[in-house]
């Protein structure tokens, strides 16, 4: 038996997710959703109820919805476009972030600036949570274009108070471009009453397909195509629609019923109450029981977090010491870092994440092993 | 004496091929039998294509008269 605890990284796709999926690889489903005869306009009107589907869940228009490929397009798209828009027309470009953010932003910091844009890094507290005073500050002395940062964040689970920031950057002309990637269906998002203007969604984190997602953009905020073509996706994102990835989308969307978020709420309940019991060494991030459900991070103080997780990974248990994008990188966390963490302490975490597939039995059995590990790396649990 | 309510509208102008037949599809499927919406379409291909869906899936409509050369609404009855 393995036991998954990456669900930040991936999910496994729900069966019935597949089962819909399959039904439009084949037969009379396969069709391309452009073409205007029927096995056309059975697949577009499933691309079109998928896009319903998800528009509903975060209280946006349909028609606000953009499918591509999944977070990272998504980021990179509104970045780069906004920037590039305001070079157009010979204005600066002021980019205002965090350094606790998915490497699909922080990786943009110098890719604006080798291009005259400017950037300010929105400092955050030790619990990481973006500094409002700072914020407001900052509106009122510059004049800033964009706003991007994580709703939940994918290394602590850290959730950003969406209406309380969106209210204060609401008051300026700035624009708010919000990473839901990892809270989407775990907690609610009022993209419409939230005033929201960008909104970035994955399909694999909730047991969908790999390489879907979508970027709901306001109606009034849309941005400059990427890719040139046939015009799809309203002209924005050319290319032939991935059908079958957006159905599994749209299906996995569906599925995800209120009790899933229950279940996420109880299995890290169980965990930290068990780490406190018998693994007490193990110093929670973030701001537990205050973050998404799905995410739990900790410190094991003088332990190498990379080689836990690959003793973990021997005995069948797969954890994460940080983003899935950053895994290979062999420096510290910089969101842990961010958040006032040492050197030290940021490459002693694991990050531990659920899905509603895992159950206590689990996490039970995580327990034994986690203390086993550290009794064979010398460390008191 | 029976109260008439307006028509739903569902506005499909500026929406490609098949997208608008599709949209429209799933709109009639979320409204109830006897309901009436009328929609608005560009002219031309669009407008083609979706009287032609209509009529493969025997869905009821009558073209409402326009003098707009740019767009067609009809009214389409839900079954």
């Amino acid at each position: 038996m393995v036991i998954y605890f990456d669900n930040a990284s991936t999910t496994p796709i729900d069966p019935r997710v597949w089962k819909k999926m399959e039904s439009f690889q084949f037969e009379e489903g396969f069709g391309n959703p452009s073409s205007i005869h029927m096995l056309g306009i059975r697949a577009s009107t499933a691309v079109e109820e998928a896009r319903q589907k998800i528009a509903d869940r975060v209280k946006s228009l349909s028609e606000e919805v953009c499918f591509l490929s999944g977070g990272s397009e998504a980021n990179n798209w509104v970045v780069q476009s906004l920037f590039r828009e305001a070079q157009a027309r010979h204005k600066p470009f002021h980019w205002a972030t965090t350094r606790a953010e998915h490497s699909s932003l922080t990786k943009l910091v110098s890719w604006i600036q080798s291009r005259g844009g400017n950037v300010t890094w929105l400092p955050v507290d030790a619990k990481g949570y973006i500094s409002e005073s700072y914020l407001k500050d900052l509106l009122k002395k510059s004049n800033i274009d964009l706003l991007s940062f994580s709703h939940a964040n994918s290394e602590t689970g850290t959730l950003q108070p969406l209406e309380s920031l969106a209210k204060i950057v609401k008051q300026s002309e700035t624009r708010i471009h919000v990473d839901a990637c990892q809270s989407f269906l775990k907690t609610e998002i009022d993209f419409a009453g939230q005033n929201l203007d960008y909104l970035v969604l994955s399909s694999h984190k909730i047991h969908g397909p790999k390489g879907i997602g979508a970027l709901v953009m306001r109606k009034g905020a849309k941005l400059k195509p990427l890719i040139l073509g046939g015009g799809q996706e309203g002209g924005l994102r050319s290319g032939t629609l991935n059908t079958e990835g957006i159905v599994g989308f749209g299906e996995a969307v569906e599925l995800y019923q209120d009790e899933d978020r229950r279940h996420l709420e109880e299995l890290k309940k169980h965990m930290v109450e068990l780490l406190a019991v018998k693994v007490p060494s193990a110093m929670p991030r973030g701001d537990y029981p205050n973050g998404i459900a799905s995410i739990l991070n900790f410190g094991i103080r003088g332990c190498d977090g990379k080689k836990l997780m690959q003793l973990l990974s021997r005995n069948r248990v797969c954890v994460s010491t940080g983003s899935a994008c950053d895994s290979g990188s062999k420096s510290p966390s910089q969101t842990l870092m961010a958040m006032g963490f040492s050197e030290e302490e940021a490459l002693s975490s694991l990050r531990i994440s659920f899905s509603k597939v895992n159950n206590k039995l689990e996490i039970e059995h995580f327990i034994e092993i986690l203390i086993n590990c550290l009794k064979e790396q010398n460390h008191e649990p | 004496m029976s109260h008439k309510s307006s028509p739903a509208i569902l506005d499909l102008r500026g929406v490609p091929c098949p997208q608008n037949v599709s949209r429209l599809l799933l709109k009639l499927g979320g409204m109830d039998s006897g309901d009436v919406l009328e929609v608005v379409l560009d002219a031309g291909e669009p407008y083609d294509n979706v009287i032609e869906s209509l009529k493969v899936e025997q869905i009821n409509f009558v073209e409402v008269s326009s003098d707009n050369t740019k767009e067609r609404t009809l009214r389409v009855s839900v079954k």
